[in-house]
């Protein structure tokens, strides 16, 4: 995937920014049924996207989980909530391949990474240090 | 699994249990005259007999209470399905705490069989022909019973069969009328085939038993770690 | 040689304390469970019209000829039936059945069902005990919870558990060493029937129907039952064969090297299934599997904390999203609160309506105290164990919100000026005939129709593990499928006898109104009402059609079926009678709806299942769809169901079971060809017999 442009310092901290309404997720619990959530930020997001394998999926056994997002959902709601239209662009094309959600959700993760990288660097924090402003 | 199922203190401070199953690994068993104890303090008293060529095995953590073993064990015996008559019992309680939820009682084929040496007409005895399975002639059972008093372990392993008017027990399938497949010692036992857990096994050695019992582990080693289950 | 049948059902006439046998011969044409309940009910019901608490209301607790064999997913379920009491607008008469034991020791006792009539003039519980039945009485135990109940009848029939005891007066008159097997209604269950279930051990319940109030109104606590006997099988051999065949079919067969194709199976699934509803280890410690009688599937589990026995599916589930929520990770609340299901006799799904509905009226900010819906309840501490304690004991002791939520939901929306906005925005999510909002008929379509065109949320998972739970999941984890939707189309369809179309699973937006589909909701209804509930194969268990052990992927059903019923019985009924005498008892069962009061107009859905707003699934539907001339794994999360289209369908299914299209009423002809002209007969003379 091609890299985004690197946002500005003003651009990322309100892309970091805990914005309403949140988004809806859904953490599915093998055999167990769904625990709907709502998360706030384009990070809360990422690190709930949880790519795993077949494999690893049914090693877990009964304690298997998959934490389902919408990604069309998710790509109105960064572009219309969050405001990264270029990432929306993103997402958008990742979407429009028609692939089930198992297929995109590697792709879409490492969007959101990277993007988040962007926004620490325009905020000239460290790759671990979260933004100021988001607290999910 | 160490289960400890054994009835009440028997004279002298010594468990009948403790005395008959003591001998972990031993080849020949040993028929006792007189007082149990004092068979155990004179052994020239003793009659030897050859130990059982076979034993059943059973994981109760791994058990899961169908009662397959008992339908399959009363069926290829007596050809109906049917608890009271199964040789081998599964007893529960659905509220209790696991793993004490479930008891197996299997019978040990003890290396020293109370049931036989209490038996006053030798239709308890060790069948020879059958890898001397500890085993009732049923022509020969007068129905008095001593077998099954006899049977340090609860339930007892012994049974009443009280359609046929005999005691009975557990003889690893060397007699299955209603079964296509060879048993005893030496074939397949039905309860082995059908545990749909695979908590029960066949073992041709001497369970090494202690005072509470044997520890048997079907689980560790085998795919049943992948389940979330106890290990 | 026998045939599976003890040979006599059992007679409890409440009213006049009379115990009587009838020969079960005269019922066999049915199978057992379900067409024999319903026959039964049919002679003995002198008026079909009366409510679920009249005492002329009759119960019918049946076992089946594979009852206490070694039939897999069969020999330990009971089938329940009775007019219920929950339902809207009508509590139809109605059905449920249950696992565990109970109908093994019914066999062993030399019965194939009960029959329950009238009402006993004072509190009573009936003991059986091989052929000697007695009532007992039951005063001390009305207001006791189902655990302790079963704990105190164990105890006064056999004592202690672990040692031979002497069930009869001589030497030869019944040793065992099992417990009796109890089902029994919670407390003070009259007060809130519509919410009440029947209770077995632990966890094993006939939880949708408000059968534990039919119980209470019959001053009826329980029935306990101790055999010592057996049951003979036509063909032993032939038995033990087929049990080990199938075996090769499911993880018992396949221990050393399980598949690592993931999916939601029948019989291929592995065992403890319910360790993953209920939290697992995390929430309830060490766990076994456990299993019903005679069931390699063992789909529940016991724990070292005794929390969470035998409970799975919707109990286990109803505390399970809360504590997520609350907590983050399950905890012990999530089995605590479905034991107190159990304990309290209380139905888990009309509990997780209210636990759904209570969530959306907090939302709507219209419950609490004060507010239009005036509440003490603790609505802030969802997901604690103290919450749902206090609501049970609401219901129970009817205080607070208890006494409305206890006439139903529906009828409490309504008595709160709820009614038209929450059930039509899916904010109280009942989806057929006020029962839970289960699977959705809007995606998964035949338990839609299934529902509505019965009595009752179906609970019918063949298709549902196959063609969702099992494709979402390849969606989900992006596993390429292991078999085309084209190849999971075939093996289904073929599986499906006389109602076998190539378009049997087309779940396109289109296919789920087609006559293909029409015939996949025939063969639902009939396959379940004799195979399942009448010969007892459990819906866990049974049917298979997509197996991940199986030769390409396929299941031993109808192979399996056949087989094991044959060896039991004897007889030469092929899968397609097994059918047909599935489609008599449905036709049988409609009569007595329509003696009730049914027609073709009330068998609708609520508003949101036709918005397609409210409830709908936040996750993907993924099933198998015919499009544009290819068959693929299709997500269908995002539709509603057309009127104008659905009573296009109802019209055909309607066509297809030779009923009147203007009504839903069977005709003359299709109801002699079922060898009910009786029944033809009772509907003319109330004037409810379909036009030909």
């Amino acid at each position: 995937m091609t890299p985004l442009d690197a946002p500005t310092r003003e651009d990322a901290l309100r892309f970091s920014r805990v914005a309403e309404p949140q988004f809806p997720a859904v953490r599915m619990l093998a055999s167990a049924g769904n625990v709907e959530l709502t998360l706030g930020s384009v990070a809360s997001i990422e690190a709930f996207l949880t790519p795993m394998t077949a494999e690893e999926n049914l090693s877990r056994r009964m304690t298997g989980f998959i934490n389902y997002v919408d990604f069309k959902s998710l790509e109105q709601w960064v572009r219309e909530t969050i405001g990264d239209s270029d990432l929306a662009d993103s997402l958008l094309a990742v979407v429009d391949r028609g692939d089930v959600f198992g297929v995109m959700l590697p792709d879409v993760k490492q969007l959101l990474t990277e993007r988040l990288s962007q926004y620490k660097a325009a905020l000239e924090l460290d790759p671990g240090e979260e933004a100021p402003s988001d607290h999910v | 699994m160490v289960d400890n199922d054994t009835k009440d203190v028997v004279g002298q401070g010594i468990s009948r249990r403790q005395f008959m199953t003591g001998v972990g690994g031993a080849g020949v068993g040993m028929v006792l005259g007189g007082l149990v104890v004092k068979g155990f303090i004179l052994p020239d008293e003793v009659l030897a007999i050859p130990a059982s060529e076979g034993y059943l095995l059973v994981d109760t953590k791994k058990c899961s209470g169908c009662t397959t073993c008992m339908m399959a064990c009363s069926l290829v015996h007596e050809g109906r399905s049917d608890y009271s008559l199964s040789r081998i019992q599964i007893t529960q309680n659905p509220m209790g705490r696991f793993p004490d939820d479930i008891f197996m009682a299997q019978c040990r084929q003890c290396p020293y069989p109370p049931c036989v040496e209490a038996c006053p007409t030798g239709a308890n005895h060790a069948d020879a022909e059958n890898g001397n399975v500890r085993t009732v002639d049923p022509a020969k059972c007068i129905g008095c019973e001593r077998c099954i008093q006899a049977c340090p372990y609860t339930p007892s392993r012994m049974q009443w069969n009280a359609i046929d008017k005999n005691a009975q027990k557990c003889d690893l399938c060397a007699n299955t009328p209603y079964w296509d497949e060879e048993g005893g010692p030496g074939g397949k036992q039905a309860c082995v085939e059908m545990c749909p857990m695979h908590a029960i096994t066949f073992t041709t050695q001497t369970p090494v038993q202690s005072t509470d019992g044997y520890e048997v582990d079907l689980r560790t080693g085998t795919s049943w770690e992948l389940l979330g289950l106890s290990a | 040689m026998g045939n599976g049948y003890a040979g006599k059902i059992l007679k409890v006439d409440l009213t006049t304390r009379q115990i009587e046998e009838i020969p079960t011969s005269k019922y066999e044409e049915w199978g057992g469970g379900h067409g024999m309940g319903s026959a039964v009910f049919w002679d003995l019901c002198e008026d079909k019209t009366v409510t679920g608490d009249d005492p002329k209301n009759v119960m019918t607790i049946m076992g089946s000829p594979v009852s206490g064999t070694l039939v897999p997913g069969a020999s330990g379920r009971t089938e329940v039936q009775a007019i219920g009491l929950l339902g809207y607008p009508h509590p139809w008469y109605t059905r449920g059945n249950f696992g565990g034991r109970f109908s093994v020791h019914l066999k062993y006792a030399g019965w194939d069902g009960i029959a329950i009539v009238g009402k006993a003039d004072a509190p009573v519980w009936i003991n059986i005990v091989d052929d000697k039945v007695t009532l007992e009485d039951a005063t001390d135990l009305m207001d006791m919870d189902t655990w302790k109940t079963q704990e105190l009848i164990w105890d006064d029939v056999r004592g202690s558990q672990s040692d031979w005891s002497a069930v009869g007066g001589s030497r030869d008159g019944g040793r065992s060493t099992q417990l009796p097997a109890v089902l029994t209604c919670g407390p003070k269950a009259g007060t809130c029937g519509p919410l009440t279930a029947l209770i077995h051990d632990a966890g094993n319940a006939v939880g949708n129907a408000g059968f534990g109030g039919v119980f209470y109104s019959k001053n009826l606590k329980a029935v306990s039952v101790l055999g010592t006997g057996g049951v003979e099988v036509a063909d032993t051999a032939g038995l033990i064969e087929t049990r080990k065949w199938s075996a090769a079919y499911a993880w018992t067969g396949n221990a050393e090297d399980p598949t690592p194709v993931t999916g939601s199976w029948q019989q291929g699934a592995s065992p403890g299934q319910a360790a993953g509803h209920l939290g697992g280890t995390v929430a309830m410690g060490d766990l076994r599997a456990n299993a019903c009688a005679a069931c390699p599937r063992s789909c529940k589990v016991r724990s070292s904390s005794g929390f969470g026995n035998e409970s799975m599916c919707v109990e286990a589930l109803l505390n399970l999203s809360l504590d997520y929520a609350t907590n983050g990770a399950p905890t012990d609340a999530t089995p605590r609160v479905a034991d107190m299901s159990n304990r309290y006799g209380l139905n888990a799904y009309q509990l997780s309506a209210i636990r759904d509905w209570i969530k959306a009226l907090i939302k709507k900010d219209v419950i609490g105290p004060g507010k239009q819906i005036d509440t003490q309840l603790p609505i802030d501490k969802m997901g604690s164990v103290e919450f749902w304690e206090a609501l049970s004991m609401a219901i129970i002791d009817q205080t607070d919100i208890g006494p409305d939520l206890s006439m139903g939901l529906v009828q409490a929306a309504e008595k709160w000026g709820r009614l038209p906005e929450d059930l039509a925005d899916g904010s109280l999510p009942l989806a057929y005939w006020g029962y839970t909002h289960h699977y959705d008929p809007r995606t998964e379509a035949e338990w839609g129709w299934g529902s509505i065109l019965g009595d009752r949320d179906i609970n019918e998972h063949d298709f549902n593990f196959t063609c969702y739970w099992t494709t979402s999941n390849w969606a989900l984890l992006g596993v390429t499928p292991p078999i085309t939707a084209e190849r999971m189309a075939e093996i289904i369809s073929k599986k499906m006898g006389p109602y076998s179309d190539p378009m049997n699973v087309d779940y396109s937006d289109e296919g789920i109104y087609s006559e293909a589909f029409a015939k996949t909701v025939a063969w639902h209804r009939h396959y379940t009402r004799f195979y399942k509930q009448s010969i007892g194969l459990c819906d866990w268990y049974w049917a298979d059609f997509v197996n991940p052990y199986g030769p390409d992927f396929e299941g031993i059903t109808p192979e399996g079926e056949q087989k094991f019923l044959n060896a039991v019985t004897g007889g030469g009924l092929s899968y397609e009678d097994g059918l047909e005498v599935g489609r008599r008892i449905w036709n049988l069962d409609r009569a007595i709806w329509i003696m009730q009061g049914r027609h073709r107009d009330m068998e609708v859905f609520p508003e949101y299942i036709y918005d397609s707003v409210g409830v709908k699934a936040a996750t993907p539907y993924v099933m198998p769809a015919f499009v544009d001339g290819n068959w693929i794994y299709k997500d269908v999360n995002d539709r509603g169901i057309d009127r104008d289209k659905a009573e296009e369908f109802k019209t055909r299914f309607y066509t297809l079971e030779g009923w009147d299209v203007e009504t839903g009423w069977p005709t003359r002809s299709t109801l002699e060809e079922l060898d009910l002209g009786y029944v033809a007969d009772k509907l003319e003379e109330i004037g409810k017999l379909g036009a030909a």
